[in-house]
């Protein structure tokens, strides 16, 4: 049980540390987005199934479930509204044959 | 060969990797081009601290810990929604 304990606690907090090294690398909001939005959470998830099963008590593991349930509820829905302002500005931008924004660049 | 190491140990290593991923999403916050991009970085700053105090109650076997990070997912989530209303009522501030 230790080893599958641990596992977790390293899977978890290498999945964070993905999310963020991808919100550095990534080119655009949209990708930036993507890289934080679902591997932040599964980082997150990870760790907090590692917490349900070190405890192993009935209320620590509904409260662990409570907040995967929490976080995979409400990261979908400001992604989404994120995604949304992003892609209608990007719209507007393109049918008004405005030039792109000068501040967003490729590999910066 | 006993594991009794093991969990402290990786413990630390968890640490290690969440301040370096601390470290990178706070570069994105400051130098983001975009509003946006601060917005996401915020985002995950939230799920970042969430992780560490999920790490610090498995460290400490204090389940107490894991209130504080409830009550962060919340608030992680209304200020991105927040954000993300205050930016589409105002489309000229989106990509500054």
């Amino acid at each position: 049980m230790e080893i599958v304990i641990a596992l977790l606690i390293l899977c978890g907090s290498a999945f964070a540390a993905i999310a963020a090294i991808g919100t550095i690398r990534l080119p655009d909001p949209l990708s930036r987005m993507h890289a934080a939005t679902k591997a932040g959470s599964f980082g997150a998830a990870l760790l907090l199934a590692a917490a349900a099963l070190l405890y192993r008590e009935t209320a620590v593991i509904i409260e662990c479930l409570l907040i995967i349930g929490l976080f995979y509820f409400t990261a979908p829905i400001a992604a989404h509204l994120l995604g949304k302002i992003i892609a209608s500005s990007m719209r507007q931008r393109c049918t008004t044959n405005e030039a792109p924004p000068s501040n967003i660049s490729i590999n910066q | 060969m006993t594991f009794e190491n093991l969990i402290p140990l990786s413990i630390n290593i968890g640490y290690i990797f969440l301040s370096v991923a601390l470290i990178a999403s706070l570069y994105r916050l400051v130098k983001g081009p975009a509003n946006v991009d601060r917005i996401i970085a915020l985002d995950l700053i939230a799920g970042l601290a969430i992780a560490i105090s999920v790490l610090l109650s498995i460290q400490t076997g204090q389940s107490v810990y894991l209130n504080v990070s409830l009550c962060l997912a919340i608030i992680a989530f209304l200020s991105t929604v927040a954000f993300a209303k205050r930016l589409e009522r105002r489309p000229q501030e989106i990509w500054k």
